[in-house]
């Protein structure tokens, strides 16, 4: 088996393996591993007291009235008008978004489709008779159609900047994080 | 509109039962118990709720170090969860919306800026805490106090993560969340939570080792 470091699994390898939930095979790979390479027996070692330390933090019990006054707050927005609980969906939804975020998303998508417009408008308006002659030539050639412009799939780009957003988080973490520990 | 306060039979595990089958199992059961909320069955939505009060509740408690705010983030995770039941359809892991829900508000919150009250809620849990440790008979006052400074430096470590590093590692850790339900619940995937928690990990490595 290689190193932790060098497998390109190895981050998830190292954390399943602490948490208990790696394939018993790999389970089984990664002990007779850690017995003649020390740097990984250390990367599991640390990975594994920290996953210790983490047990140490109990949680209280819940409060013995919370589902009382859960009851009583869905009894109370029963019994108000109909619109009230209208309203209440609309401006809050099940899955509540961070309120920046769309606002982001919108204007860098917006922003990329907006460019891609003004690249193709130029082009469309001043060489509509090159590229008839240059599409004639094409098919003269191939015998098929040319292809059509790369459509921009805003779902990817939304999905990306989603990713973006968790592993590049425009929020400051705490001052007193580390610049190496920081995303 | 009455509820009804029973709790959920205990049911002990069958000797050999596969531990991913009774999880899957336990996906199912939620969302065929939601699928009833939806059809106006209020015991199911009580029994959803004592099936994920406590994680819900633990999860934001350790988000936001406050236990009066986690209570009342979770008590709008289930309001929300009830408004949601007329629209509501099995198309993901109940307990990944479940936690989207929760981490969104929980972002939310913190982003609020009200971290004004996370310091009237440390001393708090450390009282909570010594009184816990007296309740379950810690033989001497040293122990105890290094038990306690031991967690603060845990509740430090884990508060100073930014917070999708947060949300991502207490997911993990504490409720047992895979990585595609914690990419549900941030809305992003499978890979970008592997890269955050093997960040946050790294981090909490870091700052821990000197407990070690």
């Amino acid at each position: 088996m290689d190193c932790i470091k060098n497998n390109k699994q190895g981050a998830e390898i190292l954390m399943d393996y602490c948490a208990g939930t790696a394939d018993p095979a790999v389970g089984a790979e990664i002990d007779a591993h850690i017995k003649v390479c020390a740097e990984c027996r250390t990367m599991v070692e640390a990975q594994s007291a920290v996953w210790e330390m983490l047990d140490a933090w109990t949680p209280a019990e819940v409060s013995r009235d919370f589902d009382s006054r859960l009851y009583a707050r869905v009894a109370g927005e029963q019994a108000g008008p109909a619109w009230r609980g209208w309203w209440s969906r609309m401006i809050e939804p099940a899955t509540p978004h961070a309120r920046w975020k769309p606002m982001v998303s919108l204007a860098v998508a917006g922003a990329i489709v907006s460019m891609a417009l003004i690249v193709r408008m130029p082009e469309q308006q001043g060489t509509v008779a090159q590229k008839s002659t240059t599409q004639a030539t094409e098919q003269g050639k191939s015998g098929q159609p040319a292809s059509t412009p790369e459509e921009i799939d805003l779902q990817q780009v939304q999905q990306a900047l989603d990713d973006l957003d968790v592993v590049s988080p425009l929020s400051q973490a705490p001052a007193n994080q580390t610049a190496a520990s920081r995303l | 509109m009455s509820f009804p306060e029973q709790s959920i039979p205990q049911h002990s595990s069958e000797a050999g039962v596969n531990k991913d089958m009774e999880a899957v199992a336990a996906l199912e059961r939620d969302a065929q118990l939601m699928l009833r909320v939806r059809e106006g069955d209020e015991v199911s939505f009580a029994l959803l709720l004592e099936r994920h009060r406590a994680p819900v509740v633990n999860f934001l408690h350790r988000m936001v170090q406050n236990r009066a705010v986690s209570e009342e983030l979770a008590q709008e995770v289930f309001l929300r969860v009830y408004r949601s039941r007329e629209t509501y359809e099995a198309t993901a892991k109940f307990t990944t919306w479940l936690f989207r829900i929760a981490t969104h508000l929980a972002l939310n919150w913190i982003r609020d800026g009200k971290k004004e009250r996370r310091n009237e809620s440390l001393s708090e849990e450390l009282i909570e805490g010594a009184e816990r440790q007296v309740a379950d008979r810690q033989p001497s006052v040293e122990q105890t106090m290094i038990h306690e400074v031991r967690l603060r430096e845990i509740r430090k470590a884990i508060e100073a993560l930014p917070e999708k590093q947060r949300a991502a590692v207490l997911m993990h850790k504490y409720q047992g969340l895979d990585y595609s339900q914690i990419a549900g619940a941030l809305s992003c995937t499978e890979s970008a939570v592997k890269s955050v928690l093997f960040r946050a990990y790294e981090t909490l490595r870091s700052r821990l080792a000197h407990l070690a």
